[in-house]
């Protein structure tokens, strides 16, 4: 809305009522004016008929024609009165003051008057004369007709003239006001619009502005909400306060965008840290052939609750887990690490997976005052034999994959760690024969969510792994956290996605 | 008191009573008359008419030792200006008599002051006017007129014009109570003596002057087919009205009344006739009041004219407008200087030191006065007009002459 359109629409609105208003007086004015002028003459014409048929009954009488007309002449001097005239009872023009003979529309209108005016009382007619104009006919009796008529001509012009001058006067009058008007509005509309004007200045410049700089001085709208005590001066504190609120809120996310910062590199050190507790060297043993193992981590966040870990108890026995720490983020980092750090602790006092997970869940359990679990698979494989004993702790249970059959492992039943001290774990062994594969992963594969919000699923892990028979475990590994981020392509990861792959190759060790 | 006080009073005492009036050494008579506008030389000459016959007595020791001096006011023929200085000269001036006024409009209204100041004994003497308001009650008894009465004049003009076998007559008259006058004279006389009706009539309005076009007035009466216009007005219009007419080809006789002044209107028309290279001079008709005052038989029109070379009386200065050329004799000359010898007959029967009241009285019982003319001068208690008869004139050349012929004019 720029100030041209709220002046010009203001001034159409002031020009059309003004119009309305001007026209609607003139109308009544000039109509008032008209009735009471008619009325004024009108009776002024019968006071002077009155007046000449009273002093001219005696002269009409005595035939004394040139003293009427003296006095018929005095009346023509006031203004207002175009003609008088005097008929005898024989209804002769006997005094007139026609110039240059008395009109036959005169004679006509006293041979009509002469029936029409009876119980002595004036008779008024508008007459119209050719050449002369329009007249107000006053006729009066003298001597109720005997002595004859006395008619008065009362000029409509005069009040015609009368009228448009009152009416000039009222429009000069009107249009003097209306100037005003239009001044005073011009200067309303400006001060209205000029805060406005400024408003909207001010608006465009804070698109631009930089909301992280203090404030460089006083506002330049400031004077607004002082100077207008309305709308406008409403508008203009909402205006500086946003503007505060704005600054405030920016400035707040400064700092907290400093804080995360800080958090997110102290995350990116902690999960250094993290990554550092998992092995990482692959193939982590080069020298035994027996087998083959690949592991990754990808967490979530900058640092996961899942974990791996894998490591010979003594020559022949490789103890491997996968675990996830309920929770994310720092906390479930934490414990992750404690429960890394418990877990090598506990298995190297004992070598059943049972016994690992009874006394890991024992030592977590002690002062574990923010109630975090982990869930925990463990295994031991024994390398001569590829018999392979393992205890589950409320983990997903893993897939066991041979040339012809994919399925996950037998449940032992077990709960989560650190949430009941005497919990009892059992173990299950199993034999591998060369080429079979154990499959460990968290929950964060198959939870993993499509945009629709589908899990990856036990189905589609099982079909994966069905499919990618033969491969390496790396490949395995790779394959599976690509398969599964395609799956969930578009949608931030929601949770740690940790898989461990390891696949007997006892023939080798035969040969 | 000091010295220097009480001639201060003295001088104030001088100044508010002057001596020449503490001994009446003169008789103020006051005029209020046209000397401006159209009308102008009426009131002009009729004032040098009288002033050469008063300039006369007056030096010749006056009447009983006091002079006579006309105080002259201009009223341009219009009524309110004419009560004004009425009023003027009785409350002011304090005129002894009101003399020589001069229109019918001006003086019916001046007359109800006449019978207002009653108490004052304000008597108008010879005013130029004869209308019949001046003549009748209820104000005749306050007027002293010499001239004949308008009715007499169109009585005498109608008479002869019918008798003379023009039955057709209309009438041309000021839009006022002059022409009204002569209108209703000419209608009385029309009705009264041969049951005729006048044909047609025209009016123009008071104040006209002789540029303005009366051609409208000219069809009026044409459309009439009248054989005879009687012309009641002033000596600008009518003058006006003949050459219009004569323009128009209505060559019927054209009568005016003895207001017009002869002179003044007969200059109007040779000026005319010499311009336009026509002769508006035919068939023109002018009634007069006075005789003539060419006719060397009468004492007066010898002693008119003696005195009229001898003083050349000049227009009072001060209210006349410049550019006017005063004419040798007139007509209305000669009527000023009969109400003079009037006034003079009248002062010198009230005798020395003469009072209003006895004004009536005197006037009234004069039964025949001799003022050198072919009639004598006649009052009563109800005869307020000292003439009656009517003198009637043609232009021949550049004068009014007696006529003898009315069938003669006849074209």
């Amino acid at each position: 809305m720029s100030r041209a359109s709220l002046f010009t629409k203001t001034l159409i609105l002031i020009v059309v009522l003004f119009g309305i208003i001007a026209t609607a007086t003139s109308i009544l004015s000039g109509w008032n004016l008209y009735r009471n002028l008619t009325q004024e003459y009108q009776s002024k014409g019968v006071a002077i008929a009155k007046s000449i048929a009273d002093s001219s009954v005696e002269l009409l009488l005595n035939a004394d024609v040139s003293t009427i007309q003296s006095v018929v002449d005095q009346f023509t001097e006031i203004e207002g009165v175009s003609y008088v005239i005097v008929f005898d009872g024989q209804g002769e023009a006997v005094s007139h003051t026609f110039v240059p003979a008395v009109p036959g529309d005169v004679l006509e209108l006293q041979r009509r008057t002469q029936t029409q005016v009876v119980n002595g009382a004036a008779a008024t007619n508008n007459l119209s004369i050719k050449g002369m104009g329009d007249f107000l006919d006053v006729a009066l009796p003298i001597l109720a007709g005997v002595a004859g008529y006395v008619h008065v001509g009362m000029d409509k012009s005069l009040i015609r003239s009368r009228i448009w001058s009152a009416v000039a006067t009222q429009q000069g009058l009107m249009f003097i006001i209306f100037l005003l008007s239009l001044l005073v509005a011009y200067a309303l509309v400006n001060r209205i619009s000029q805060p406005l004007k400024q408003l909207a200045g001010h608006a465009g410049k804070l698109a631009t502005q930089d909301f992280s700089e203090p404030e460089t001085g006083p506002s330049d709208i400031g004077h607004l909400p002082v100077s207008s005590h309305d709308e406008v001066g409403e508008l203009a504190k909402s205006f500086i306060n946003m503007e505060h609120s704005l600054r405030q809120s920016v400035r707040e996310l400064k700092e907290t965008t400093a804080v995360k910062e800080r958090i997110e590199s102290e995350l990116k050190i902690a999960r250094d840290i993290q990554m550092s507790m998992v092995p990482k060297l692959f193939p982590p043993f080069p020298l035994r052939p027996e087998f083959d193992l690949y592991a990754t981590l990808v967490p979530a966040r900058e640092v996961g609750g899942d974990f791996y870990d894998f490591f010979f108890i003594d020559d022949n026995h490789l103890c491997f887990a996968i675990g996830d720490v309920s929770g994310k983020g720092i906390p479930a980092a934490l414990f992750m690490a404690v429960t890394r750090t418990l877990f090598r602790t506990t298995a190297s006092k004992v070598s059943r997976p049972e016994k690992i997970l009874s006394l890991l869940n024992r030592e977590l359990c002690r002062d574990n005052d923010s109630c975090m679990f982990v869930t925990v698979f463990c295994a031991v494989l024994d390398t001569r034999t590829g018999e392979v004993e393992y205890s589950n702790g409320g983990h997903n249970l893993p897939y066991f994959v041979s040339h012809d059959e994919t399925k996950p492992l037998k449940n032992t039943g077990g709960m989560a760690l650190g949430i009941m001290e005497d919990a009892t774990f059992r173990s299950e062994k199993l034999r591998l024969r060369g080429g079979d594969r154990l499959f460990l992963y968290t929950d964060g594969v198959t939870e993993a969510m499509d945009e629709g919000g589908n899990q990856y699923s036990e189905a589609r892990l099982e079909d994966f792994l069905h499919q990618a028979n033969g491969s390496s475990v790396s490949e395995i590994i790779h394959d599976a956290v690509e398969h599964v981020r395609r799956h969930s392509a578009g949608t931030p990861q929601s949770d740690d996605i940790t898989v461990l792959a390891l696949k007997f190759l006892l023939r080798v060790a035969q040969s | 008191m000091s010295d220097d006080r009480i001639r201060s009073i003295i001088f104030l005492i001088l100044l508010l009573f002057p001596p020449g009036r503490l001994l009446a050494a003169e008789i103020v008579v006051g005029m209020s008359a046209a000397f401006t506008g159209p009308s102008k030389g009426l009131g002009i000459e009729l004032y040098r008419g009288s002033t050469a016959y008063l300039e006369h007595v007056n030096r010749t020791g006056g009447i009983y030792g006091q002079k006579i001096v006309i105080k002259a006011y201009d009223d341009g023929y219009n009524p309110i200006p004419a009560i004004r200085n009425t009023i003027k000269l009785i409350e002011q001036d304090n005129a002894f008599l009101l003399f020589n006024y001069v229109g019918t409009p001006t003086v019916t209204r001046i007359l109800p002051l006449l019978k207002s100041y009653k108490e004052k004994f304000v008597y108008l003497f010879s005013p130029f006017t004869g209308a019949e308001p001046l003549r009748q009650p209820p104000y005749g008894e306050y007027v002293f007129n010499l001239r004949a009465s308008y009715s007499n004049e169109t009585e005498g003009l109608v008479d002869h014009f019918v008798s003379a076998g023009k039955n057709r007559l209309a009438v041309f008259y000021q839009a006022d109570a002059y022409g009204r006058s002569g209108w209703d004279g000419v209608k009385k006389a029309l009705g009264k003596n041969f049951g005729l009706k006048m044909v047609g009539e025209a009016t123009y309005r008071r104040g006209a002057e002789y540029s303005q076009s009366f051609i409208e007035q000219v069809d009026v009466i044409k459309k009439a087919s009248a054989d005879v216009v009687i012309s009641i007005g002033a000596y600008a219009v009518c003058a006006a009205f003949i050459r219009d007419a004569r323009n128009a080809g209505l060559n019927i006789p054209i009568a005016n009344l003895s207001f017009v002044g002869s002179e003044s209107m007969a200059d109007l028309i040779i000026q005319s006739s010499r311009s336009a290279g026509k002769d508006y001079t035919k068939d023109l008709i002018n009634s007069q009041v006075v005789p003539s005052y060419q006719d060397t038989a009468l004492p007066a029109a010898q002693e008119y004219r003696q005195l009229m070379d001898k003083y050349q009386p000049l227009p009072p200065r001060d209210i006349t407008e410049a550019g006017y050329a005063p004419l040798p004799q007139s007509y209305v000359g000669f009527e000023g200087f009969l109400n003079a010898k009037l006034l003079v007959e009248v002062l010198k029967r009230l005798g020395p030191g003469p009072t209003k009241n006895r004004i009536k009285g005197i006037v009234e019982s004069i039964k025949s006065a001799d003022l050198g003319i072919d009639a004598p001068v006649a009052f009563g208690p109800h005869k307020h007009q000292g003439l009656d008869k009517v003198y009637y004139t043609t232009l021949k050349g550049d004068l009014f002459v007696p006529l003898l012929e009315w069938r003669g004019r006849e074209k």
